[in-house]
């Protein structure tokens, strides 16, 4: 399925992965295998209940706080079996935005040295110099300059999620984790946050959950698709739509179900 | 062929069992839904008739090889469209109908709702302000600053001139207003009438520089007398006049008389002043005290532990077991806590040298006992309705779990914590039945973790028992208690507001 000949540098590598539910009753992920490369936008598409998000939030280690739940396989970061990198760590270099905007209930400017915080910066110049560069990195700097001090929940639900991915990039991580971030925003604020994408992963590695095929096509440099928990094909984006090698993979661009 | 006989049997039946639903939207939701699905159901019909999937592409190419067939379909289709089509016009003509039929009688029940809960809030807050009217009516007359900060217990001094006294002609009493009739220019006094119990005594309301009043000493040890006569009056003096005659003056009398009486003498021999007392000082100060003591160990325990089950504990039998416990804990009377707090914590308490019984500690403990569940329940409550994906974005951020809850946990939990505070607060004041026993009864005057003490509410409980209850003492304390957590709950409600600025949109 991969370009065995492919160049990318590869930031992820995810061999033989199961992941089990409920004490192993339910089991979300069947035997995945794929490669998520550097600098590029990999997109995962899928029915809904598919394993989307659980895969995604392996790469953070988030989906270990879900009681009762296990992974085999191995996912490498960097070369690195992600299970030795101490969990913190690894979430200061990959970041996550979530489906609905959830902003702290703080300042703007508090909401962004959150992450730095945690990590011990107290010097008000290097504070203010992340604030700015996130803030620019998220095209939201010139909306909210003057409000830096006012909560960050009276800002609209596309400003929330771009201060969202802001409050991601302070910690500057080196891969970026969306669930479905434009799925609670009007096509408007979506667009913005599509153009900041494509900004963001010249610096960037990007890994998006969407439900919108368009979205994926129009943004993604890879694509993922998945079915029941399995991986069903990944591939360059446009290799898959225009020659899905799966007859599922083809119904499903074709809108047949799901 | 069959295929399509059956499609269209199937249609018909839907409608008969369509027409058959009771009149309710769902009927209208159905048609809708209907509506769409014909269509859809029409697609796939001829997708199982050809034996080939339904790719619109695909659609094309059949509709043009079996036409007639389509044709045939495609009228039937038309004509299922426009009956059901009709139905629904109806359906909706009459939904009209019943709609503003209905309401007349909405408009009716919503009124009967709503002078029902009206009438019921306003008989609440009528109770209320009736209760508070009438404790300030009662109260209110016996409530003054002496009492608020005064002694409990009545004062008793006897005392008589020095040794070897000489009554002097030409004092000095300058420092006095002397053309005033209240002021006694033999000794140097100003006095006034004081009414204690409805009776009113004369008092001793300013002494001069150079008056022999203030080299009065004990009659019993001959100490000299340093407390002042604030707050004082006479109840009798017994005064020698020049020819070594005793004169007994009664204080039950007016200033004059008195002044006319004491003038005579040239030697005070004996005289009796009270302290009026039944002050509250010590019951406030004690119930301050138990408040910040039982708060300092209830507190930390209490919002631990609602950490503990809300945020790191996983959902098993035992923390199950622990919640139900907590439930019915708090159901418990406080009179049995109060029976375990002698038990258990009055020997703990006893342990401080120099105390006997139960004291502030083993009230203090005894009401920890007793405000754990509330905060636990409170705060525990307040934890789980934090958006989970909070909590989930400071792990995402790279936030220790220690972080999370400091930082984003415990902030937004902030209403209930305060919640629970105001609670606690609530229940020590209010709680008599455990202290009784935990604490003690006697009423001290000052706070002191020597021995029995009682808190306001104990107070009341004391002094409302035995012959003659003294109801006005009861109510004036109830207007103390009730003052005291009004000015909390406006405090904690100001901090609530003040923290909670980046809640308010
Ligand atoms: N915490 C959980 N406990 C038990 N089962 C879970 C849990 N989270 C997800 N699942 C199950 O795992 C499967 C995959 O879920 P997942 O959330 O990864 O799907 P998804 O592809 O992201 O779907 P969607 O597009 O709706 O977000 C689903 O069947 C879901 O029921
Ligand atoms: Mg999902």
């Amino acid at each position: 399925m991969n370009n065995e000949n492919n160049k990318d540098e590869v930031v992820f590598d995810v061999k033989n992965v199961n992941l089990f539910y409920d004490n192993g009753a339910k089991q979300a992920l069947k035997d995945i295998n794929m490669k998520i490369y550097k600098n590029k936008v990999t997109a995962f598409i899928g029915p809904s209940g598919c394993g989307k998000s659980t895969l995604l939030r392996c790469f953070d280690r988030m989906n270990e706080l879900v009681d009762n739940s296990y992974r085999d396989g191995i996912i490498t970061y960097n070369g690195e079996d992600i299970k030795d990198i101490n969990s913190i760590y690894l979430r200061t270099r990959v970041g996550m935005v979530f489906q609905q905007p959830n902003p702290f209930p703080m300042s703007i400017k508090d909401n962004i040295f959150y992450g730095p915080r945690c990590q011990g910066v107290k010097d008000k110049k290097i504070l203010n110099e992340i604030l700015d560069e996130s803030l620019k990195g998220a095209a939201l700097y010139d909306e909210v300059k003057d409000i830096l001090n006012k909560s960050a929940l009276g800002l609209s639900g596309g400003q929330q999620q771009r201060l969202c991915i802001a409050r991601t990039l302070a910690m500057s991580p080196d891969v970026i984790l969306m669930d479905e971030p434009t799925s609670a925003l009007d096509p408007i604020a979506t667009l913005k946050i599509e153009e900041l994408i494509n900004e963001l992963k010249k610096k960037y590695t990007i890994i998006i959950v969407t439900h919108n095929m368009q979205q994926a096509a129009r943004i993604s440099d890879y694509t993922a698709f998945f079915m029941l928990g399995e991986l069903v094909e990944f591939n360059k984006t446009e290799e898959f739509f225009s020659h899905p090698q799966d007859k599922r993979s083809e119904d499903y661009i074709t809108g047949r179900f799901g | 062929m069959l295929r399509r006989i059956n499609y269209f049997s199937k249609l018909k039946s839907d409608l008969k069992n369509f027409n058959s639903l009771s009149f309710k939207d769902e009927k209208l939701e159905l048609l809708k839904s209907k509506k769409k699905n014909i269509k859809k159901e029409y697609y796939n019909n001829i997708a199982k008739l050809t034996n080939k999937p339904c790719k619109l592409s695909l659609f094309y190419s059949i509709f043009s090889k079996d036409n007639e067939e389509i044709n045939n379909l495609k009228n039937s289709y038309k004509v299922e469209k426009a009956n059901i089509q009709n139905d629904l016009d109806e359906y909706k003509k009459s939904f009209e109908y019943h709609k503003q039929r209905n309401l007349k009688f909405r408009s009716i029940k919503d009124l009967l709702r709503g002078f029902n809960s009206f009438f019921f809030a306003f008989l609440i807050v009528a109770l209320l302000v009736w209760i508070i009217v009438y404790i300030f009516a009662t109260g209110s007359g016996k409530l003054t600053l002496d009492k608020i900060f005064g002694n409990y217990k009545t004062e008793t001094y006897s005392l008589k001139t020095e040794n070897n006294f000489a009554l002097s002609d030409n004092l000095d009493f300058s420092d006095l207003d002397l053309s005033s009739p209240n002021v006694s220019k033999k000794w140097g006094v100003e006095f006034k009438l004081l009414s204690v119990n409805d009776k009113s005594y004369v008092a001793i309301s300013k002494v001069s520089e150079n008056s022999p009043f203030n080299y009065l000493v004990n009659i019993n040890n001959d100490e000299a007398f340093d407390r002042g006569f604030e707050g004082l009056y006479i109840s009798s003096m017994s005064v020698m006049d020049s020819n070594n005659y005793l004169n007994i003056i009664v204080g039950q009398t007016t200033v004059e008389n008195f002044i006319t009486e004491l003038d005579k003498g040239v030697e005070i021999v004996d005289s009796t002043f009270l302290g009026e007392g039944g002050g509250f000082r010590g019951s406030l100060l004690n119930t301050l005290a138990l408040i910040g003591l039982s708060l300092v160990f209830a507190f930390p325990l209490g919002v631990g532990a609602a950490i503990y089950l809300g945020v790191y504990a996983k959902e098993t039998k035992v923390t199950s077991i622990i919640r139900s416990l907590i439930d019915m804990i708090s159901g418990v009377p406080s009179i049995i806590f109060g029976l375990a707090g002698a038990l258990i914590f009055i020997p703990v308490a006893s342990l401080i040298p120099g105390t006997n019984g139960g004291n502030l500690l083993s009230g203090a403990l005894t009401m920890t006992m007793i405000l754990l569940p509330t905060i636990v329940k409170t705060v525990e409550e307040s934890i789980k309705v934090i958006p989970k994906s909070l909590t989930q974005a400071s792990l995402a951020l790279g936030a220790s779990k220690t972080e999370t809850v400091f930082k984003v946990v415990l902030p937004n939990s902030l209403p209930g914590i305060l919640t629970s505070l105001l609670l606690s607060i609530g229940r020590i004041i209010g709680e008599s039945a455990a202290l009784v026993f935990a604490m003690g009864t006697t009423i001290a005057e000052y706070a002191n973790m020597n021995g029995s003490n009682a808190t306001l509410a104990v107070h009341i409980w004391v002094i409302l028992g035995g012959d003659h209850p003294a109801y006005d003492n009861a109510c004036a304390i109830a207007i103390i208690i009730i003052i005291i957590v009004l000015i909390l709950t406006l405090l904690i409600k100001l901090i609530a507001f003040k923290m909670n600025k980046f809640k308010v949109r």
